[in-house]
This record gives C-alpha cells, structure tokens and sequence, in this order.
C-alpha cells in the first residue's frame, strides 16, 4: 500500500463518517446518558392531598398546609422561614438515629436503664424542663396553666410592643402586622439585629443594662403596650420586665434552688433549640449530675434519646419509637386555669394527628378559647404534629405521680407523651 | 384555556424593599419548591445554587434587602441570545424566560451574559441525606449535574394552574413572604395589583439602563434605595455591608 492509498483511506473515512449519522448519534447518546444519572433521585408520585395542620416549630401554632404524596409529606404551605422546609427536618444531618451515652450510641434498653437507674437514684432531686410548652399531652401544665413566652402574643390585637431584644420581626405573625403597619415595635438592644434595624423606635444600650433602659422607657407604656424580652434565664432582666408589667406571668428559672438538681430531664422542641450551658449548670448539684435529654437532634446531655422530629413518623427515621400507645379521653377542662383534677387526653385517630371536626366540638363543649384549645396524638401513626389552635392537655394528679414514677417514666417518655411548661420554666416534680 | 388568553400574559412582579426584612424565607421555599439539594456549609457559587438571593444594602445607617432571581428579561433577553443549544427561551405567551436543562450543554454563556449574575451552574450532583428524597417535590423534576439553572417563575405551579384552566398562580417565594413583599401577577392586565404597582413614581428596576427591560420591579419610598439600583459595579467604600 503506498503513501497515497492511506491518505486517501484516511480522507474517505473521515468523509464518510462526518456525512454519515454515526457521530451525531453518538454525541446525542452520550448526551442523553450524562443527563440522566441513576443516581438523581425521581420524586414519587401518588395520590396528593393538602392536610391542615397546626405548626409545632414555635409558640405562634400558624395554621399550615402540608401537601403528601400517599400520605408522606413533600411541601408546606406557608409564610415563614421556619416551617417553610419542616417536613425536612427529619433528614438534618445532626439528626440523632440512636441514643446516645456520653456521645456513644447506645441500644434503647440500655439508655432505659440508665434513666431508670439515674431517676432512682435522684430521688426528689430533679427537674423536668419543657423547650416546647406548646405541644400536646402536657403534663406539667396541670401544675402550672398556660403560660406564654413572646411568641405566643397575640399580634392581631397587639399594637405596640416593646422588646428587649427578642427577635420580634423574625417571627412570621409579628412581621405581617409590622408590614401593614399595625404593629409598633421599639426595640432594645445593644446590636442592629434584624429586628432593631426594622423597629419605628430603636434605643441602643451596652449590655447588662436592660434594667436601666426599662425605667427609660416607662413613659412609653401604655395599658395596650406589650413588653418582652429575649427570655432566657438571666434572672435580672426577667425580674425587670414583670416589673413593667404587660408581660404573662411566668415562673422563673430562678425558683429552682441553685444546685439541687440530681438530675435534669429536658424535652427539647422540634429544633433542638439548647439552653446556656452556665445556667443549667448552676442548678445542677455537682459535675456528676445527670442531663437526660430527649431530642430529635444532637444536644449536649449525658444521655440523649431521640423523639420524633415534626411532620416525622415515629418508624421513618428512627425505627425503633414504639407506636404511640392509646391514651384515655376525659373530661375537659374549662379555661382560662388548668385544675389538677381536669383530665384531658384525647385519643382520637385521625390523618397527622389533625382532627378538626372533634377539635371544634371539644373546644365548644369546654368553652376554651383560642390561646386553649386541645390537642392530639395520633395513636396510629405517632406522627408528632397535630395540635389544635392552642391547647394544654392535662391530667390529673394521680395521672401525673403515675407518669413520672421510676416504673413509668421511661416507657412514657419513649412512647412521646410530651410534658409542658412554659419554655423558660423548670418544674420540679415529685415522684409518686 | 385558549390560546389569545395565554398570549395576552406576561407574568412579573413588584417587591416592596421597604418591607423586605431579609428574613430568607422566598429563599428556603424556592430552594424547597424547585428540588435544590440542601448545600453544605459555607457554601459558595460553586457549591450551591440559590435561584433567588437576597442581598443586603446599606446607606450606612441603615439597611435594606434586595430579594434578586431572574429578571425575566423582555427586551433583547441576554441569556437567551448567546444560548447556542436553544436551551433558554422567552416564552412569549407567559413572559417567562424558560430554561430547559435538557437541552443545556453546560457552555454557561448565559451565566457570563446575565447582567444579574442570577444564574448558577450545577458543578456536582444534586445529594440529598438518606431519605430525604421522599419530600421532593413532584411537580418539579431534580436537574443534573453540567446545567444551568436558575427562576423559572415555579413553572411547575404554572402548568399545574394551566392544567385546572387557570391564569393565575402563585409563586413559592410570593406564598411563603411574611410580610407579603413580593406581588406577582400578569403585567398586561392593568387591573392587577401588580401592574398598579409597577407604575409607581417610587418602583424601579435594577439596571434598567441596560434596557433589556426586566420583569421584577422593586419599590420604596427611601430615595437611597432607588439610587442603589443604578449601580451596576460594588457598592462605594464605606457602604458595604454583610
């Protein structure tokens, strides 16, 4: 073969192959196969409802629209940066999937065993602390009655708030009555938060020195002016705000005596939002005092168990929650103040724990009000939302010394009967 | 639907800077509506992909957010002309400038003519944790890696509307704001909240001495918010800020 032949083989080849489909094709067939990775996940597809529920993630309880696919959830209707993403909180890497004994996973027997050991052992000596008095199945609320933090003011009636540095304009209903303008909002705080930046009335001041600024700004109250603060535990400020008034009563951290505490059991809300470390410590009673937290995520505790995070089956992610056990109903309580005696547990099937209808009828047979509606487990599914428009649960006292007896306590807490208080108060109990 | 009712429209919207406080809530929903895996942190333009992004303004005192996505430009669309794949189009009876992944070959000439900078480039493949993928939305399909992406107007909630016979819809981002900064609806009809708005002595558009006439006005009453809106380079020294 000469020089030329190759040439002219080589030429026609490329020639012909150009001409021809071949490349064209195989260009469109690598394209198609980049594009469509195994690996790039198809969302599912069923039947799509729209379900109401109640919002859990904070005090406010908006009412919201969850969208599910074959009753899984896949998007909430909304308007707030929380619960916009909450039906994927479940899936947060800092997700606790096992509980956790000085940061070692541990089986759920042995974590019941050491709680059961540690309740025993404490005796009267300790406390059980609520981050999310809002939710149902309350317990502590029987002791207590309905006390609110900031969130849960009412914003569509309150015209004037005075804040010392709570996040007011980061909470959905306090935004869109500041938008329409029927909300006035004088911030104190050293920084320009979000909140001071977008206040009619900012007032800096250094801090520590919230309590003088409160007497500057007595002038400005009003019998309609509302007034928080950032909550907390900082026992001065707190003092300083009940003192202006306006504020719900509440009960301080500080009635807990400083270390007394054997052992803290702390129900952590659907955020795992944690407390300062330097006030849970000086009430607790030496370096060996117990934290038992109970979370959907990672918390720093000596044991942690995790619950159930919101909008969460109890089965999906953890897989070892036990369904939610039947729980009796009872009588309802009248509001506005819980008694010991009023049993409310309400056991009622219904799609996330949700069921209007009864929700209604119980809520005009009781006479509750808004801010004290009921609430709902859901007994098949041990999904955890579900709540009314605003509702305390409570039971009575022997239903109480039952729950946290050292026989029953583990097994309550597993099976997620939740405690209530307000966010901000610790309730020592006594064990039956 | 008919089609003279489809030609007539030309979706857009109008935020109120003045009552944006920058809370990233339109983020989140975009992010959750339109199946964007989550970003690890501290992430980047390389790592993430925030089709609307909100920015934060100063004058020095105060500050003010800018909520930007795709401006859905009307005239002379820029991505759209320097597309060699056709893979973005103005759809001329929405308004809407779409952006077909399929067709994209990854050239990003779109992301360098984009006036905004409102488009990103899917460097990785979209991970989500385990078991995550059973909330993704099923009215959106998760794009590969090698594309482009960027606002689409939730055309997902816009076919879904069409499919009911409907003209109206409301986007993720307009649903979830809680202060309800964001009006979206159909400029052409002069009857709208929307168009109303556009109209005003105190909206504005960002950049539009480009003339490439976008559809997402913004407003205010504060005069220095209006003048930032011209700057096509950073802020001057001295009013920087986040």
């Amino acid at each position: 073969m000469r020089r030329r032949d190759l040439i002219t083989i080589g030429a026609g080849g490329a020639a012909g192959l150009a001409l021809s489909p071949a490349p064209w094709k195989a260009l469109d067939d690598v394209s198609i196969w980049s594009q469509n990775f195994p690996w790039t996940p198809i969302p599912a597809r069923g039947e799509q409802k729209i379900e109401e529920a109640v919002c859990e993630l904070c005090a406010s309880r908006c009412k919201i629209g969850i969208r599910t696919i074959d009753g899984h959830p896949v998007g909430v209707s909304t308007v707030c940066t929380r619960a916009v993403g909450a039906h994927q909180l479940a899936y947060h890497k800092a997700r606790v999937r096992q509980p956790l004994h000085h940061g070692s996973a541990v089986s759920l027997e042995q974590a019941k065993a050491i709680l059961d050991e540690a309740v025993q052992k404490a005796g009267d000596r300790f406390a059980v602390l609520d981050m999310a008095p809002w939710r149902s199945a309350t317990l502590t609320a029987a002791l207590h009655g309905p006390v609110a933090p900031w969130t849960t003011i009412d914003y569509e009636k309150t015209v004037k708030v005075i804040s010392f540095g709570a996040p007011i304009l980061e909470h959905a209903p306090a935004m869109r009555a500041w938008s329409q303008q029927r909300l006035e909002v004088i911030q104190i705080e050293p920084g320009r938060s979000r909140t001071a930046n977008f206040a009619q009335t900012r007032i800096a001041v250094k801090p520590g020195e919230e309590a003088a600024a409160a007497e500057r700004v007595k002038p400005l109250v009003t019998k309609d002016t509302v007034i928080v603060s950032a909550g907390g535990f900082d026992a001065e400020t707190e003092t300083a705000i009940v003192v202006l008034g306006g504020t719900p009563q509440r009960d301080d951290w500080s009635r807990v005596p400083g270390h007394s505490l054997d052992l803290l059991i702390i129900r952590h809300g659907y955020l795992g939002e944690s407390l300062p470390g330097r006030l849970i410590e000086s009430k607790l009673s030496s370096k060996d005092a117990m934290i038992v937290s109970f979370s959907p995520f990672q918390v720093q505790s000596t044991l942690v168990i995790p619950t159930a995070a919101f909008l969460e089956k109890a089965d999906e992610v953890t897989g070892w929650i036990p369904a939610q056990p039947e729980l009796k109903l009872a009588d309802a309580t009248p509001r506005p103040r819980p008694t010991l005696e009023g049993v409310v547990l309400i056991s009622q099937p219904a799609v996330h724990g949700v069921d209007m209808p009864l929700a209604t009828k119980l809520n005009q047979e009781s006479k509750l009000t808004r801010r004290d509606g009921c609430a709902y487990i859901h007994p098949e599914t041990g999904r955890q939302n579900g709540l009314t428009n605003g509702c305390r649960v409570t039971v009575g006292q022997s239903t109480l010394n039952a729950v946290f007896s050292p026989e029953v306590l583990p097994g309550t807490v597993e099976a997620s009967v939740d405690w209530t208080d307000d966010r901000y108060t610790a309730v020592t109990l006594r064990r039956a | 639907m008919t089609m003279a009712a489809k030609k007539q429209r030309r979706y857009g919207m109008v935020i109120d800077i003045d009552r944006c406080t920058g809370c990233g809530a339109c983020m989140i929903a975009c992010a959750v509506e339109n199946n964007v895996a989550p970003a690890p942190e501290a992430a980047t333009d390389r790592t993430g992909i925030t089709p609307m992004r909100v920015y934060p303004i100063s004058d020095g005192s105060r500050t003010r957010f800018l909520p930007v996505m795709c401006m859905h430009c009307e005239h002379d669309t820029p991505c759209e002309h320097v597309c060699p794949q056709q893979a973005v189009e103005l759809d001329k009876a929405t308004g809407v400038v779409t952006q077909m992944p399929q067709r994209c070959l990854g050239c990003r000439y779109c992301m360098a003519a984009c006036p905004y900078h409102a488009r990103y480039f899917n460097w990785w493949d979209p991970e989500w944790p385990q078991g995550m993928e059973r909330t993704l939305n099923p009215g959106v399909a998760p794009r590969m890696r090698g594309v482009v992406e960027k606002c689409n107007l939730c055309h997902g909630r816009l076919h879904a509307a069409e499919d009911r016979g409907e003209t109206t819809y409301t986007p993720a981002c307009v649903e979830s704001c809680p202060t309800q900064a964001i009006t979206f609806g159909d400029l052409n009809d002069s009857q709208s909240d929307v168009a109303r708005l556009a109209k005003t002595n105190t909206s504005f558009r960002l950049l539009a001495k480009l003339g490439t006439e976008p559809k997402v006005y913004y407003r205010s009453d504060e005069q220095w918010v209006r003048d930032a809106s011209t700057r096509s380079g950073g802020a001057p020294k001295g009013e920087q800020n986040g």
